[in-house]
């Protein structure tokens, strides 16, 4: 079947078969390869995208499902103001991620933010509790978010 | 594979047209249940798929003064999402502790509701908070309690081209509002329970108490709940004893161990607020 | 930095190569036997199917001292064991073919157990002896007994297994994300049966690995690499992560009895280790794990009269090696849960205990060599011990167990103490036998490249060689380039495990930059430099006796553990680690803090959660839904210190979390419950069991 949706801003459409997952749809037809095909059971979030300004592993979206959404991926974000708040943030928190796992937590950053400007530990752990991965370094990740929160609502307000 | 077709209707007189050529067609809404044990890189799919992600008439919430209306739809955060002023608190908590984020923005109350292999989540709180549902066919439509939605034994109490619409959850408040998770919080695992406990006082009476468990078994009592409805407040340590003792029975053969022991002093844990230890 | 957050990356999977095949390994699905035949379907043009009978070269991947077949020929020794491969361009189609194939197999007994093991299951046996262990025992006032298991640990490293072969002109270009590109480059060439020259192997990123691809890449650039000559097609390998869960290697699991000989006063006097580890099938590093545990039998105490005795025994399940701390965490683990055991029989606390039957400096090692170096147990364990308030809550804790009545009295809690070393620069058996080297050529506008095949996929590691070469040479770091991996331009820099990026690498680099710096007042640039990593003189090895010193140098740990156990749900949390670490000269302290943190939970995670079991010699397909690493909700706080020094050297730290975390955290729980727990991880059902029967 043949679906439409809003990637990164642009109405695009896909030939895909019904049991396609949308991250595949994602790295091999738009090749969009910042979220990772990694487990396929929605357990290691490495294929975080943005659905409908949501944070979703695409490995747990059939791709039909993706009709008449609106799709950002890593690529797209990182093309956005929004994003510079969160490459700010972990650039000042200092942490280093494998590279495998970060367009996940840069997006699932963003979607926390975007909810609420100013979450608190707890709130940063849990949001970003979907991600597993070996580099996870959980008092840097916090800083990072934290970090990136102050970038945003100084952008935004000035303060 | 080759030959599987999906069918994604926007009304819900789409959806009951396509399934009624299609009867045994698989409904689709969040997903999350079908996917989760798939790893493999093509997700396996009976031949015809209905996805009802795309009908709003379910995939909205509504409310009076009597009762909330959830579209069963909704996906866990756009519950969420109603706020802690709207949701009532036990389904609020309950759904604090339900998997990961990204899958809260997936799965969706429907799914959780209808999952046969064991009852999920939300379950427990909704059918304490004795939730109905709203069961659609092309002709009308009933309302039925969640026990007969699913059966003890998994059965679902719908037909085909029949859909769960909506669950409607009546607006009783309660002074004693409480709910646990045990074992993974993250993922359904055979060590997962949830546990729900909502409790009503009137004049220093014990008036409305309700309790249930879910783990490899769905567990509630209706006659143990009405062994202490109507005692005084608070509780005796008698009273306790005697409610904690009448669930132990119950739970002999029905769990594991390891659950029976977590259920037993997660129900003695929550009685301790009716007692004078904990009770304000 | 920016690049990879944006997505900039370039992993086996991120690697876009036109015209490229996909292919699946088809694996035996008994745990022991001979193959009969080998169904296989009709295959499509543009398909084709690589069994042992197709390989050109040799059907064997050699890693230290063991070998494997890089495809099963005619006997079976693991479920999930390679048999062939089909590649082909349409993965859907892969799959079905995949399905449609068959290995007959006619079963023979496996050998599931390690514990109750049959002669032949044994690959390597070691033993040290030490002083007169037996009139010691004899003259003991007590013996302390103590079983302790460790169980298998998912490395869950950034990308699964994957490989990329692309064939050309009478050789082949490789992909692979791996710790160690010579290694994969000899095996692929002796796979095709060609001159090594002629095999390119180029890293791709590999992210976390946790030392879960030190070998097992070769084995899967080699089926790629085999594939691709017989399609004569680009060809990609990749694991799905279920496929990875269930079929290649995992933490080998161990089981250590220790028996200890006491003075009156609770101190050692000598001591018994029996150490068994489970290699799973064919035992690819067994030399390598057993002798690191027989050197780490004691942990870190002095023991005068000491006897180890060690198998290592193979078994068929998929094969069992390293995650970070090979060997010795599991050594560790079993030595310092004793070292508790013993404290508590003593009555003694159990800071006070280790600072008196710890190594010192001029102490005797295990091996008979001696302790080189100060040994800063003091330094250590007293900071932890204040950072953590230890002594006051070890006393509350064991107060408060013999009042409490029931849940009302609120959690349980509970806190532990381990002291451990990271041994660098083993002297054993294969890390630096050959010679590996780094080179660096700095030209003639002054630019400095940096030639080594270590795939760090750390971007701070890098940082550390740029600002460490640059502060020496005085160039601008952004002057400085690291050549990437590719294995006709850099040199063979040998594994990239134990820490040797940090602790070989660097040095070679150091060294490199000096020797630049004395030649280039005297030549012209450009001017290159190679060298070659060599031991200490002064250390004596023997590597058959396993006698003398084993390593150049070590770094000191000690971790803190403190745990609560909900007392209505008898669910166990830890709720803080302290760890503290004497590493020499740290060249980042926030690259080694985040290292160290991230290395506490996974430490946490194996002693606590990550629980793997084989079942008819297979993890069983619902295992890899249910095995996770703590969440970041889920994980606990952690603190990091440094103790002081001005030391020079420097040493590898990614291990001490593994070495010395486990222990602590069982030992916390020991006190929390009154139980005593010794095996990790703690079997899902404990607490709630041992709860009940109290």
């Amino acid at each position: 079947m043949i679906i439409g949706f809003i990637l990164n801003g642009d109405d695009v459409s896909a030939r895909v078969e019904p049991g396609d997952r949308l991250v595949d749809v994602l790295r091999e037809q738009f090749r969009l390869i910042g979220a990772k095909a990694g487990c396929y059971a929605g357990r290691c979030g490495s294929c975080t995208i943005l659905l409908d300004s949501r944070a979703v592993p695409s490995c747990m979206v059939p791709a039909f499902a993706a009709r008449n959404t609106e799709i950002i991926t890593i690529e797209g974000f990182s093309q956005t103001v929004d994003y510079l708040d969160i490459e700010r943030g972990f650039q000042r928190a200092g942490i280093e991620t494998c590279g495998y796992c970060t367009a996940a937590k840069v997006l699932t950053a963003h979607a926390l933010l975007d909810k609420n400007p100013d979450p608190d530990d707890e709130a940063i752990r849990a949001a970003l509790s979907g991600i597993q991965c070996r580099c996870n370094e959980p008092s840097g990740l916090v800083a990072a978010v934290r970090e990136a929160a102050v970038a945003r609502q100084r952008r935004i307000y000035g303060r | 594979m080759a030959g599987e077709s999906v069918f994604i209707p926007e009304t819900l007189a789409e959806f009951f047209t396509t399934s009624a050529r299609l009867p045994d067609a698989l409904i689709f809404a969040g997903g999350t249940d079908i996917l989760r044990t798939q790893a493999g890189r093509m997700i396996v799919f009976p031949r015809n798929v209905i996805s009802i992600r795309e009908i709003d008439e379910i995939s909205e919430a509504s409310r009076t003064e009597r009762y909330l209306d959830l579209g069963a739809a909704m996906t866990i955060a756009e519950v969420a999402d109603l706020g802690e002023k709207v949701v009532p608190p036990v389904l609020y908590e309950t759904l604090k502790l339900f998997a990961v984020p990204g899958i809260r923005n997936l799965a969706t109350v429907g799914g959780n509701l209808l999952c046969t292999e064991r009852r999920m989540d939300l379950f427990v709180p909704l059918s304490i908070l004795d939730a109905r549902v709203e069961v659609r066919r092309a002709t009308g439509s009933r309302w039925i309690p969640l026990s007969r939605l699913v059966a003890p034994d998994g059965r679902i109490g719908i037909d085909k081209g029949e859909i769960v619409a909506h669950i409607r959850i009546p607006s009783d408040l309660f002074e004693l509002n409480l709910a646990r998770k045990v074992g993974s919080h993250h993922y359904p695992d055979p060590a997962t329970g949830v546990f729900c406990c909502c409790a009503k006082t009137s004049k220093g009476i014990l008036s409305d108490f309700r309790l249930a468990f879910a783990g490899e078994r769905y567990f509630r009592s209706r006659d143990i709940e009405n062994v202490i409805n109507g005692k005084n407040l608070p509780l005796t340590d008698r009273d306790v004893e005697t409610v904690l003792d009448a669930y132990r029975e119950e739970l002999a053969e029905d769990l594991g161990p390891t659950l029976r022991q977590q259920f037993v002093n997660l129900t003695g844990w929550a009685l301790s607020y009716l007692t004078e230890k904990g009770y304000e | 930095m920016a690049g990879r957050l944006s997505g900039g990356t370039r992993f086996i999977d991120d690697i876009a190569v036109p015209g490229l095949a996909l292919a699946l390994v088809l694996r035996a699905d008994s745990p022991r036997g001979r193959i009969k035949s080998l169904r296989l379907p009709d295959l499509p043009p543009g398909y084709a199917v690589v069994t042992a009978a197709d390989i050109g070269g040799t059907n064997r991947l050699s890693a230290l001292d063991a070998s494997l077949p890089l495809l099963a020929d005619t006997e079976v020794r693991y479920s999930g064991e390679p048999v062939a491969i089909i590649a082909g361009p349409d993965p859907v189609v892969l799959q079905k073919l995949l399905a449609f194939s068959w290995v007959e197999i006619e079963e023979a007994v496996p050998a599931l157990d390690f514990e109750n093991y049959m002669n032949d299951q044994v690959a390597r046996r070691r033993s040290l002896s030490l002083g007169d262990p037996k009139t010691a025992f004899t003259q003991a006032s007590s013996v302390i007994e103590g079983t302790y298991r460790t169980g298998p640990q998912a490395h869950c490293y950034s990308e699964p297994q994957g490989a990329i072969a692309v064939p050309g002109s009478g050789g082949m270009i490789v992909h692979s994300s791996t710790q160690w590109p010579y290694h994969v480059r000899d095996t692929v060439a002796s796979a095709l049966g060609i001159d090594a020259k002629l095999v390119v192997v180029k890293t791709a990123d590999i992210g976390m690995h946790m030392d879960g691809k030190l070998w097992y890449p070769s084995l899967v650039a080699a089926h790629a690499a085999l594939a691709a000559a017989k399609l004569g097609k680009p060809v990609k390998l990749l694991l799905t992560r279920e496929e990875d869960f269930r079929f290649t290697p995992k933490r080998a699991p161990s089981v250590i009895r220790h028996r200890t000989a006491l003075d009156q006063n609770g101190d050692i006097l000598a001591a018994e280790v029996k150490i068994l580890v489970n290699v799973g099938a064919y035992g690819p590093l067994a030399s390598e794990i057993l002798d690191r545990m027989c050197i780490g039998a004691m942990g870190a105490c002095a023991c005068p009269n000491l006897t180890v005795e060690a198998l290592a025994v193979t078994t068929n399940i998929p094969p069992l090696d390293a995650f970070n701390g090979m060997g010795l965490s599991q050594a560790f683990f079993a030595a310092e849960s004793q070292a508790s055991r013993i404290a508590g029989f003593a009555r003694r606390n159990p800071t006070e205990w280790k600072l008196r039957n710890l190594l010192s400096k001029n102490a005797i090692l295990a091996t008979g060599g001696s302790m080189k170096e100060d040994v800063p147990a003091e330094k250590i364990l007293q900071q932890i011990a204040s950072a953590s308030d230890f002594d006051r809550k070890y006393a509350a804790y064991e107060l408060l167990k013999n009042t409490r009545k029931d849940f009302s009295d609120g959690p349980l809690r509970g806190i532990g103490v381990a002291f451990c070393y990271q041994g660098n620069g083993f002297s054993g058996s294969g890390e630096e036998r050959e010679n590996y080297s780094v080179e660096l050529t700095l030209d003639k506008d002054s630019k400095l490249s940096i030639r080594t095949s270590a795939n760090s996929g750390s971007a701070m590691t890098v940082r550390i060689w740029k600002e460490l070469a640059g502060s020496i040479l005085s160039v601008p770091v952004d002057q400085i380039s690291l050549e990437p991996v590719s294995t006709d331009l850099v040199p063979n820099s040998g594994p990239s495990t134990l820490s040797r990026n940090i602790v070989v690498i660097t040095r070679l680099i150091e060294r490199c930059c000096h020797a630049i710096q004395k030649q280039r007042f005297r030549d012209p640039l450009p001017i290159t430099v190679k060298r070659v990593n060599k031991l200490p003189s002064a250390l004596h090895w023997n590597a058959a006796r396993l006698s003398g010193d084993p390593f150049a140098q070590y770094s000191w740990a000690g971790a803190v553990v403190e745990v609560e156990i909900d007392a209505v749900t008898m669910e166990s949390r830890v709720r803080h680690v302290w760890l503290c670490v004497d590493g020499g000269r740290i060249l980042s302290r926030d690259r080694a803090r985040q290292m160290l943190e991230a290395g506490c939970v996974h430490a946490v995670g194996w002693a606590s959660r990550e629980f793997v079991s084989f079942v008819d010699g297979k993890i069983p397909r619902d295992l890899f839904y249910r095995y996770h690493e703590l969440a970041l909700d889920e994980a606990p706080p952690v603190s990091v210190e440094f103790v002081e020094n001005d030391k020079d050297q420097i040493k590898g730290l990614g291990d001490l979390p593994y070495n010395c975390v486990p222990a602590a955290y069982c030992a916390a729980v020991s006190q929390a419950t009154g139980g005593s727990f010794e095996h990790i991880p703690l079997p899902e059902d404990a607490l709630p069991i041992h709860m009940e029967e109290e």
